[in-house]
This record gives structure tokens, C-alpha cells and sequence, in this order.
């Protein structure tokens, strides 16, 4: 399919002001005169998504997680508008909104991230249920959790990411929390056994009642609409409270896309490019969908990086050349309470005939390291480690280079990135390795 | 320790901040303009007030009534021991944050507070005539500020 690239005259809107939505609008902005607007149903100024927790917990404020000046948005020429899309009609290049009428464009970049995933339970829509992801979701929490007198207990479905963020947030008001988790420790479909069970205990630590193996049933609530407990399914009991946190991972935002002829399946189909089946229609971020998936990445990725490195690219096709994406080496990280998380290359949860694992763990501390190889040609694969940080860039260069694992244990200490005065463990996890293999 | 700054009047700029904001300046104020206000005695007169509360301590350190910048002194290491532990406990897991503020609570004690006091005590002779301007303890006081 064509692709052309933005002339000055034209107008490219951008649905949706999230990091992916931000980024292409300043790299074509970087390299165009072309008139440029940005709806947002959700915040009238670009956020950081990740720091919400924060406003919560009163380390920050919400002008404190946005990373522009209200004025740099004027000053670079970029509209911002606040409203709602209720229809796109690609045939007359036109989009449709509550407040500001029908909308003409010359390209349209669809980037409109997440919602919660819901899995129709019986009371999910009732009030004081909520996912942790949008403005209004911290609003939600923030108006119900005031404080362990007026929320008895917040209850979490779903062992991942978000809900870790959530718990932490109740933990920071002594709000009590109950956590349903459908694995039989925290994120074991993820995290290798060591990792999980050492974050289960972690998170036990912190007086959180964690459920494992068990999901949710149904939500109940009082004469007037709230929320007001849950029924766990495979025990059936029930178990008050006056928050309902939904934390089972999310899925694009792609609702008022489906009347238009963009193609959809789980998310907005886009080639290598991000084009979907209309020529001069676009898609990056959590909303879209790799009809060709990459090796080592999900078609669907919806984390923060992806989604710059999407709008960086797209940026580049319109104003310069074709350009596809193609993302590095996986890796991500996170914080489960008190203990750092990072992860570079591929780990998978299980050791399979395609990959093996060397787990050191520290005796008493909450410390370990996961690193994992290929079994016969001890190609170094990927690292999760837990407490220690690491430099992202080396490991970037290791994977590029394909060394070995014995390499990557020699020189570990490399790739160290705690401040100063920590205490290293590079030697103690070497002689483990040794000691294994030998 | 939760850290929960934008939730405390005491911590975002909120009424109490200006409140106490107000009165430290106002005590500065005070003690370098009206020291007598809080109590600082003369050659005839002794300490009273708040002055006269640091005199033991005064004469412990130096073998002389509290002067308003002995107080100043006094109150500023306090400080730097309360916050310090305040910020130690905090960054209970960086070793880095707890060397860092061990350091600078060491050198305020020892360097900026104690040693000035006892030089001050080993140069008082019979003999030896004291300079009442020349106050090597507020010099290095104001030093570090």
C-alpha cells in the first residue's frame, strides 16, 4: 500500500494525548509545518501514566506527572482539544465529536491506548469498581479510599502489574487488601518459581491477604449501588468491602472504531509500517495490532516504551522515508513494594528444552538473579533480576552480540548499576554459577 | 517511612509551612537585632529566658555563660541530628542516603559545633585577654549555613 509523507498544508489528527500520541505529534512537528491536533477525552495536558500511584500516595502532584510547560503546547503550534470521538468515517476523511463538530483530516493516527479488561462478572459496572489506569479511575479511588475509617477493605482481582501498584497505594492509607490472584503465587505465569515465591512473601509481608488460586465470581452491592463485597468462586466466600479493584490486565481502546472500515480483530490491524487497511489512517501504542508479529514480541505490547518507539517511528515515515518498526530486545521493569524489577531479552516462566536457568537467590536478603541460556549452544538469552539494578545498555550490547552465559556471569559486574556504597554480589553469584556447571 | 509530602500542610506549602517559615525568620531576626529580648545577659547582668537555658551546657563546653550564637549553634546541630534521622530512616535500604547524612551529621557535630567550643576553652588563660568580637564559633557557624 502507499505510504506518502505529510506536506506542510496538510492536517494530521491524533486521537488520543498518551505517550504514543505525544511523541509522533513532536517528532512531525520537529520536522513539519503541517497543522497538527490532539483529542483527548481523558486530560486536557499529556501525563505520565506510571506516576499516578504517586498522586495518591501525596509524593507528587498531577502537575507534578506532567512533563511539559501548559505553554510548550501553543508555543510548538500543536492543538489540544479535549473532547470526545464518537465516529470516524474514513471515506470522507472525516472524524466525529461531541463538542467540536465533524473534523477534516489529511492523516489520522489513532493512539488511543487501554481500557480495563472486564470479563463480564455479574456486579463489574457497579459504582466503586474500578480498573487503575485512566485519570478518572484515580479519581474514583481516590474519592471511595480516603482512609481505612470510610474504606473498610479494598479488594484486588487479578496478580499482575497494576495490581501490585493498587495494593501499594491502599498499603500507604492502612487500608486493608485482599488479593485475588488466579495463579498458585504471584505472577507465576510470568516470574520463574524462585522470583514468584520470593514476591509472594514480599507482598505477604506488607499484611496483604493474597488468594491464590482464585478468581472472582461476583461482585454484590447495597440498595443504592455500591460496591460493597465479593464472592470468591472456587470457595464462595464473600468477603466485604467498599473498593473493587480491577486489575486483569487491559485491552485497546478500540470501541468507537468498530463502526468505521478500519479492520480491527483484538486491537487496530496495522502492517509494518502501523498503516491499517486505510491508507492515510495510522495506529501506534497499546491500540494496535501487528498483523506480522515480530519475534519475541506479542502482537499487542502495551507498555510505555513500545509505544514511544511506535510514535518515533511513525514520525519518521511520514516526514522522511518508509520506516518500520522494529523494536529492540525486549525488556521492562517494574517495583513489587520495596523491590526493584528488571527484565532484558526472554525469560520465560519455565526452563524448557529451549532454554535453561541459572537462579542464585541471596540467603536472607530479597535479592535474586535469574539468567537464562540456550542449553546447547549456551547463548546468553535473557536476565530478570530482582533488587539489584542493571544497566540497560550493556545487556542491549550482550544480546546483540550473542555471547555466552558464562561471559555474561564473568562480567556481571558490568552491567552493575546500584549507587554507591551497595553491596555487590557479582562474586558470590559467579562461584554459585561454577559450582552449578562444574 | 511513607512519604507523603502533598498530604501535610507542614510539607506542601500549606498554613502551618508558613506558620513556622514566619517564626524561624522572626527568631533570626530577633536574636541577631535584640538578643537582650531573649535573654542574652551583659558584663553586669547574667543570662535569663531562653539564653540562660543553654548556659549549663555553655559552660559544660567552654567554661562560659551561653551567648545567642552558642544557642544558634546549639539549635542548628539539633536540627541536623532530628532531620538526619528523620532522612535515615526514610533511606533505610540506600546505603548511599545513610553514609551520606552519617557524614554530614559527624561533621556538623564534631567540626562546625564541638571543636570551635573547645578551641575557644584551651585559649582561655588567666593572662590572656578574650576578644569578645573575635567568636571563631560563629564565623564557622555561619560558614555552614
Amino acid at each position: 500500500m502507499n505510504i506518502s509523507t505529510v506536506k506542510s498544508e496538510d492536517h494530521v489528527i491524533i486521537i488520543g494525548n498518551g505517550i504514543s500520541g505525544i511523541t509522533v505529534a513532536k517528532h512531525l512537528r520537529k520536522k513539519s509545518k503541517c497543522s497538527i491536533s490532539i483529542i483527548s477525552e481523558e486530560t486536557p495536558y499529556f501525563f505520565s501514566r506510571t506516576a499516578l500511584m504517586y498522586i495518591y500516595m501525596g509524593q507528587m502532584r498531577m502537575q507534578d506527572t506532567q512533563p511539559y510547560e501548559n505553554s510548550f503546547w501553543k508555543e510548538n503550534n500543536l492543538e489540544l482539544l479535549q473532547d470526545t470521538v464518537t465516529q470516524i468515517e474514513t471515506s470522507k476523511n472525516q472524524i466525529f465529536t461531541k463538542q467540536n463538530g465533524t473534523l477534516s483530516y489529511d492523516k489520522l493516527i489513532l493512539a488511543t491506548g487501554s481500557i480495563p479488561q472486564k470479563f463480564g462478572w455479574k456486579g463489574q459496572d457497579l459504582k466503586g469498581v474500578t480498573g487503575m489506569y485512566h485519570k478518572q479511575d484515580l479519581e474514583t479511588i481516590t474519592a471511595i479510599a480516603q482512609n481505612k475509617e470510610s474504606c473498610k477493605r479494598c479488594v484486588i482481582i487479578g496478580g499482575g502489574l497494576i495490581g501490585i501498584e493498587l495494593a501499594e497505594m491502599m498499603y500507604s492509607r492502612n487500608i486493608p487488601v485482599t488479593f485475588l490472584a488466579r495463579e498458585d503465587s504471584f505472577w507465576s505465569s510470568v516470574l520463574p518459581e524462585t522470583e514468584s515465591r520470593m514476591i509472594s512473601e514480599h507482598i505477604e509481608k506488607h499484611g496483604i491477604d493474597i488468594r491464590y488460586n482464585s478468581n472472582l465470581d461476583k461482585i454484590t452491592s447495597d440498595t443504592r449501588g455500591n460496591a460493597n463485597g465479593i464472592v470468591i468462586k472456587e470457595t464462595q466466600e464473600h468477603i466485604d468491602c467498599n473498593l473493587v479493584g480491577i486489575c486483569t490486565g487491559v485491552r485497546p481502546n478500540i470501541d468507537f472504531i468498530k463502526t468505521s472500515d478500519i479492520n480491527i480483530n483484538r486491537g487496530i490491524l496495522v502492517n509494518e509500517y502501523l498503516q491499517t487497511n486505510i491508507e492515510n489512517v495510522y495506529a501506534i501504542g497499546d491500540c494496535a495490532e501487528k498483523q506480522n508479529p515480530i519475534p519475541n514480541r506479542r502482537n499487542i505490547e502495551s507498555v510505555w516504551y513500545t509505544g514511544r518507539i511506535m510514535g518515533e517511528t511513525l514520525a519518521k515515515t511520514l516526514t522522511e522515508k518508509p520506516t518500520k518498526y522494529s523494536p529492540s530486545h525486549w525488556f521492562n521493569s517494574a517495583k513489587f513494594f520495596d523491590i526493584e524489577y528488571q527484565t532484558y531479552g526472554i525469560v520465560h516462566n519455565n526452563p524448557n528444552e529451549t532454554q535453561k536457568h541459572f537462579s542464585w537467590q541471596h540467603p536472607s536478603k530479597e535479592i535474586c538473579v535469574t539468567i537464562a541460556y540456550c542449553p546447547k549452544s549456551l547463548e546468553f538469552q535473557g536476565i530478570n533480576s530482582f533488587g539489584i539494578r542493571m544497566r540497560h545498555e550493556v545487556f542491549e550490547k550482550w544480546l546483540d552480540e550473542k555471547q555466552k552465559v558464562d561471559f555474561i556471569l564473568k562480567k556481571l559486574h558490568i552491567a552493575n548499576f546500584d549507587p554507591e556504597f551497595y553491596k555487590s554480589y557479582e562474586n558470590d553469584i559467579y562461584k554459585a554459577f561454577l559450582s552449578e556447571t562444574i | 517511612m511513607i512519604l507523603d509530602t502533598w498530604h501535610k500542610s507542614i510539607s506542601s506549602r500549606g498554613y502551618s509551612a508558613w506558620l513556622l517559615g514566619v517564626f524561624l525568620t522572626a527568631f533570626y531576626i530577633v536574636l541577631y537585632f535584640k538578643p537582650q529580648l531573649l535573654g542574652l545577659g551583659n558584663s553586669t547582668t547574667a543570662n535569663s529566658g531562653l539564653i540562660a537555658l543553654f548556659d549549663p551546657l555553655s559552660i559544660l563546653l567552654k567554661n562560659k555563660p551561653a551567648s545567642e550564637w552558642f544557642v544558634y549553634g546549639t539549635l542548628y546541630t539539633l536540627a541536623i541530628f532530628i532531620f538526619g534521622i528523620k532522612f535515615i530512616k526514610k533511606h533505610k535500604n540506600n546505603p548511599y542516603q545513610r553514609i551520606r547524612t552519617y557524614s554530614v551529621m559527624f561533621f556538623q557535630l564534631i567540626f562546625a559545633y564541638l571543636l570551635p567550643e573547645f578551641m575557644e576553652r584551651l585559649n582561655q588563660t588567666s593572662d590572656h585577654i578574650n576578644l569578645p568580637y573575635y567568636d571563631l564559633n560563629v564565623a564557622i557557624k555561619l560558614l555552614s549555613i
